[in-house]
């Protein structure tokens, strides 16, 4: 005679219903736990796609986590994404602070110098596009 | 079975002249010991001597068998005086086939020793030290676990049984404390079959008035105690007081013994030093759990198989081999010698055996298989039985430690030392198991870098490490099913090393070999919590991937297929052991008999799927209805039982196209049958039906001795017309006529199994029955191969006469042959 919880676990139909809501369980975990990596890879495969509350909620987090300060990259994706959002100031405060990191990044600096202009921050993207050509013309 | 004993089945007889036939029987006609391809060695003058089996022959020439009760027959001389088969290939390519074998084992090691260099080297993960390190602990007991295993099997021993010697005394002793009647019986009666004289005694530790009277009924002796003071041991250890013979011989209350069991065995004590002769347990109920079988391939695995076939040769070689708690001979004189059976332990085999070891004895392993008992039955059993020999053998460290040890060579203190070290196999198996799984759940490495390189050097070393696994496993190695009893055990062998170490007291328990229980959660929640574990992680790596979260594809990757393959495993072992395996209260024998069936419509000839003393159950085309009575008359051999039945359940048997129309199955139910042909059904079922089913599933050769046969007989292939397995009954008619099953069929020939070993070259004629009439043919009989251990025969014959056409062109619509089901 097979136990009830033996042929319960061998029912097909438990198995099945059993087994999606076990997904269901272990993806919502998944989504709890790894929230914010989930969001930084989001952020590094495409800025303009994070959500807004989202954004805003890593920006707030920056001061709290020091290794998202050692992140550059994500960084400078944080800066497009609250750019694309409408937030200049924020936007102006993340790459401000990477380049005092790295003030002889001209990569960093001219991709900055970008954002802001697509922004539609034109002064500050100037002065970083100045200094750009500025040392472009030192050398 | 000797052709005495032939002769005088074969006139029908009661369970008395059963007995005394067997009684009477000197030595089964195949002397021969077929061993495949192992080392053919023998102890000669007192030392080690390769000698092949025809030169073994001829040194004991002279040395003819002597039972006391031994008939002179002309033609049992005869069969006698045949020469032995010669040995399967020349004695240069089995030197060279075995220092080919040892040059592998050598070279995996090696392998295995680079890579885990490698490993050391190059690959622990400073970041996640303590679990990479904790692998890396699982590789190193793999590896070490490995070169006991490849010492113990390092050169395979095939002794040859010498002649037993006349008149020794024998007691055949049989422990028992809730198992039942019926059981016994059955062991009893095989006992007092045998073709040596011996006493049997029932030790009856469960002070059973019943059990007292069946041992008066059997004629044989009842010894009880007052009460159970070290279990079997000491059950053991009271019959020795009691009794007188030179030799004991210990059945475990559900082994049934072959009647040449003591003529196999006794002959090796003929050197003085021999203090026991070990056999191999086997189990012959093939529906437990404990079974992964296919018949189509013909391939039957059991966990105990690789070691009592393989393992336990190898070990006696090392003069190893070790008395294995049942089916085995032991010298009176060696046990008093160190105070009887080891008590104070629940396995007292080991230790006793490690005993006589220490105190000079030397031990012998015959093998082949000359007892068959249960298997447990349900999942719990198993474990129990498992718990106890893991706590008995881990416990030999503290009690009799092979180690230090006084007395024991350096070869024996090593295998003793696998025996112990194997059942710590759970620790690491649980590690292999859970590793893959924790990796994709927390992002921890066990192996960093694990990239190209590395994959690189781990290929290498994983073909290396199987395949040399697999050729010097010579077929017993599989690595698959190893991984499916490692997920079965994993958690009790953790358990058993837990309350070893910790010195929990244990209580040796009585394995149940009964009907199954049943399985309860309890007993598999290790493996459904591995299981979940393992499907929360494969689901982990996959959304880790889907989000990107990780880069790691490779590593991910590789994680994930290892979790999958251990869920696979766990899910595998919980599908298999909570399936309902075992409904009947007894087993049923697999095998196709000739039955008469006669009911209202009439009489017909049919074959039995499987068989046993309470019922059979019958293919046919003919329409039975449930409840109807039937009488059926079961030619059993030369042997015919007449009973009534009534059908109990109906099935139709799987389906084939070219059927005219559906083959039906039928269960029935036996009814008011003696004691006496109870009897003679049983005995038949395990001397005859079961050797004939595990004939079907015994080892076969390498595909490099196949083709080798091949080219030896490639002329008789080409002669070969295609052959159909079918199941149908035929009668034989020549020295002796008798009903048999026709195995399989062709236009030019026909194979049928036989109790009677007929000459080749011999006439017979065969009547074939189909439900489209009989075909009666001429046949010459023109191979006859003996079954172990020598109560059946496959025989081959042609027509001497080509099959007529209008018989050809039934055999697409004849009864096929279905798993294993063979005559």
């Amino acid at each position: 005679m097979m136990a009830p919880a033996i042929a319960l676990l061998r029912n097909r139909w438990v198995l099945l219903i059993g087994g999606l809501v076990y997904m269901g369980l272990i993806w919502s975990i998944f989504l709890v736990v790894n929230h914010q990596e989930i969001v930084r890879a989001e952020l590094l495969r495409s800025p303009t796609s994070v959500h807004k509350q989202d954004v805003m909620e890593m920006y707030e987090s920056l001061g709290r986590q020091e290794s998202w300060v050692e992140d550059d990259v994500m960084l400078m994706r944080l800066t497009e994404a609250l750019v694309y959002q409408g937030r200049g100031a924020e936007a102006r405060k993340i790459s401000q602070g990477l380049l005092l990191k790295n003030p002889k990044d001209h990569s960093l600096r001219f991709q900055v110098a970008l954002a802001l202009h697509n922004a539609g921050l034109y002064e500050e993207a100037e002065s970083h596009f100045s200094i750009l050509l500025g040392e472009r013309g030192d050398k | 079975m000797t052709i005495q004993a032939q002769k005088l089945f074969c006139q029908g007889l009661t369970l008395d002249g059963l007995w005394q036939h067997w009684h009477s029987s000197v030595s089964p006609i195949d002397t021969t010991y077929v061993a495949g391809d192992l080392v053919w060695t023998e102890y000669v003058g007192g030392r080690k001597k390769k000698v092949s089996p025809v030169e073994y022959m001829s040194m004991n020439k002279s040395a003819v068998i002597d039972s006391p009760v031994a008939v002179q027959d002309p033609e049992l001389e005869e069969a006698r005086s045949r020469p032995a088969a010669p040995p399967p290939c020349s004695s240069f390519l089995v030197k060279l086939d075995l220092t080919t074998r040892q040059f592998v084992m050598v070279g995996v090691l090696a392998m295995y020793l680079f890579y885990l260099g490698y490993r050391v080297l190059y690959t622990l993960n400073p970041e996640a030290l303590g679990f990479s390190l904790l692998f890396l602990y699982a590789e190193m007991h793999a590896c070490l676990a490995l070169g006991l295993y490849f010492f113990q099997i390092w050169n395979p021993v095939a002794r040859v049984p010498p002649p037993a010697p006349r008149n020794l005394t024998v007691d055949i002793l049989i422990p028992t404390y809730d198992e039942d009647l019926a059981l016994l019986r059955k062991t009893a009666i095989s006992c007092l079959s045998m073709a040596y004289p011996a006493k049997v005694f029932f030790l009856d530790d469960g002070n059973r008035v019943e059990l007292s009277h069946l041992a008066q009924e059997l004629g044989c002796s009842y010894l009880a105690r007052e009460n159970q003071i070290h279990a079997k041991a000491g059950n053991l250890n009271h019959a020795l007081s009691l009794t007188d013979g030179e030799f004991v011989v210990v059945f475990d209350a559900d082994y049934v013994p072959h009647p040449t069991f003591l003529e196999r065995t006794l002959g090796y004590f003929q050197d003085p030093k021999v203090a026991f002769v070990q056999t191999p347990h086997n189990y012959y109920n093939v529906d437990s759990f404990q079974f992964w079988i296919n018949s189509k391939k013909r391939d039957k695995w059991n966990e105990q198989d690789a070691f009592y076939r393989f393992i336990m040769p190898g070990r006696d070689y090392w003069n190893a081999a070790f008395f294995a708690g049942t089916s085995a001979v032991i010298r009176r004189e060696a046990l008093e010698e160190i105070g009887g059976f080891a008590t104070g332990t629940i396995t007292e085999d080991v230790e006793t055996s490690v005993r006589l070891y220490a105190n000079g004895w030397k031990g012998a392993y015959h093998n082949e298989v000359l007892s068959n008992g249960l298997a447990t039955t349900d999942l719990a059993s198993y474990h129990l039985q498992k718990l106890r020999w893991a706590e008995g053998n881990i416990n030999l460290l503290f009690s009799e430690n092979p180690l230090t040890k006084k007395g024991l060579t350096i070869p024996q203190r090593i295998c003793f030392f696998a025996t112990v070290f194997g059942w710590f196999v759970g620790i690491p198996e649980t590690i292999y198991f859970v590793t893959p799984a924790i990796m994709l759940l927390t992002g921890w490495y066990p192996i960093d870098p694990f990239d190209w390189q590395f994959l690189m050097v781990y290929l290498v070393y994983l073909v290396v490490l199987v395949g040399g696994f697999k050729y010097v496993s010579r077929g017993y190695g599989r690595i698959g099913f190893n991984n499916l009893y490692n997920m079965t055990n994993f958690f009790v062998l953790i358990k058993a090393v837990a309350k070893s170490f910790l010195r929990f007291k244990s209580k040796f328990l009585v394995t149940p070999k009964g009907p199954s229980e049943g399985v309860q959660l309890t007993t598999i929640l290790p493996q459904v919590g591995l299981a979940l574990l393992c499907f929360a992680g494969m689901w982990w790596g996959v959304l880790n991937l889907y989000y990107r979260i990780t880069q790691d594809y490779l590593v991910y990757s590789i994680g994930i297929f290892w979790t999958g393959t251990n869920a696979s495993l766990a899910v595998a072992v919980i599908w298999k052991t909570t399936r309902t395996w075992y409904d009947r209260q007894t087993f049923r024998f697999i095998g196709a008999i000739p039955i008469e069936m006669a009911n209202a419509t009439g009489s017909h000839l049919v074959v039995s799927k499987d068989l046993n003393e309470s019922g059979v159950s019958l293919e046919t085309f003919e329409v039975l209805h449930l409840g109807e009575p039937l009488a059926l008359t079961l030619h059993l051999g030369p042997n015919v039982v007449r009973v009534k039945g009534a059908v109990v359940y109906e099935s139709v048997a799987e389906g084939e196209a070219t059927l005219p129309r559906p083959l039906l199955v039928y269960g029935i139910r036996f009814e008011q049958l003696t004691q006496i042909d109870k009897d003679i059904i049983q005995q038949f079922c395990f001397h005859l039906v079961l050797p004939r089913y595990l004939h079907h599933y015994a080892q076969r050769d390498s595909w490099g001795q196949t083709l080798a046969n091949w080219y030896a007989n490639r002329q008789r292939f080409q002669k070969r017309a295609r052959r159909r397995l079918v199941t149908l009954p035929c009668q034989i008619t020549g020295p002796f006529s008798f009903y048999t099953v026709v195995n399989d069929l062709s236009p030019t020939g026909v194979a049928f199994t036989s109790h009677y070993p007929f000459e080749v070259g011999q006439r017979l004629s065969i009547e074939i029955f189909t439900h489209h009439g009989g075909i009666k043919m001429e046949i010459d009989i023109r191979t006859c191969t003996s079954i172990p251990p020598g109560y059946a025969n496959l025989i081959g014959a042609e027509f001497i006469e080509v099959l007529e056409d209008s018989a050809l062109s039934l055999i697409p619509y004849m009864q096929p042959q279905k798993n294993g089901a063979l005559a």
